[in-house]
């Protein structure tokens, strides 16, 4: 090879690497460019994940009183649930005793009105009835 | 905003041009009789590779001194270096094919640096990563 081809071929080589090498970098500089932008999106973002947890821990606060309110609510419903159980019975208890005493007092078993009630009937038909006896007289 | 990794890369490229630069205008006699490098210095004198290694370590050193022109110059070296490594390792290259007295080994260092550097032109200087490294730190 004369020293004219050797030179052409080096030439060629060297430049045909530099060329792709230029054509790389110029792409790599926008590709560089772009990744850049794409990480200024990330500015602020360990600010926007505290104030996120901040708000979750707040929200999770909230959320705690609630339970606590609802566990107390609940609780008071146990006692009004237990009290009403109690008024129940109470009721039954006294509806026996009042039926038992009626029985003993040969007063009629109508659980529409409440002893005394019924003892006031019972005076109430007494002087209807001796009213009559009069007028007839 | 540039990373350390290429601007350690850009010092190490400014090291390697300046360095060769040196020893060629300093111990020229010994390059004149090296086998290797008897085709590259039919291309041309070796003052005159001397003069454009120079050239390119300055751009490199330039780079690493002016910050704002990192991207830009700093790129522009990597490219010239690719062009640079290729011209030296295809003449060593053809000086092998023309007479086996040339060294297959520099070849070999001078055509990976070449492809080194065109690698290394064709990547975005500064890594996502690195941006929130930056960022973090």
């Amino acid at each position: 090879m004369d020293s004219g081809t050797v030179a052409v071929i080096v030439a060629v080589i060297s430049l045909a690497g530099t060329a792709t090498a230029a054509y790389l970098s110029s792409r790599a500089q926008k590709v560089g460019a772009t990744v850049q932008e794409k990480a200024a999106l990330f500015e602020g973002y360990d600010e926007f994940v505290s104030h996120l947890r901040a708000r979750i821990d707040e929200l999770e606060g909230q959320l705690g009183n609630m339970i606590n309110r609802a566990q107390e609510a609940a609780e008071e419903c146990d006692k009004c649930r237990a009290a009403l159980q109690a008024a129940r019975a109470d009721y039954y208890n006294l509806t026996r005793i009042t039926r038992a005493m009626r029985d003993q007092m040969g007063l009629p078993s109508d659980f529409g009105l409440l002893p005394i009630e019924l003892v006031q009937d019972e005076q109430n038909k007494a002087v209807a009835s001796s009213e009559e006896s009069t007028t007839d007289q | 905003m540039t990373s350390w990794r290429i601007r350690a890369y850009v010092g190490i490229l400014a090291l390697r041009h300046l360095g060769m630069a040196t020893l060629l205008i300093l111990d020229r006699a010994r390059f004149d009789n090296l086998a290797s490098l008897r085709v590259l210095f039919s291309i041309a004198n070796p003052t005159l590779w001397a003069v454009a290694l120079l050239l390119i370590g300055g751009l490199a050193v330039v780079a690493l001194v002016v910050g704002k022109w990192f991207e830009g110059v700093g790129r522009t070296t990597c490219v010239l270096s690719v062009g640079m490594s290729l011209a030296w390792a295809s003449s060593i290259g053809l000086a092998h094919v023309e007479s086996s007295s040339s060294s297959l080994l520099l070849f070999i260092i001078f055509l990976s640096m070449g492809l080194k550097d065109l690698i290394v032109s064709s990547v975005p200087f500064v890594g996502p990563e690195e941006i929130l490294d930056s960022e973090t730190s």
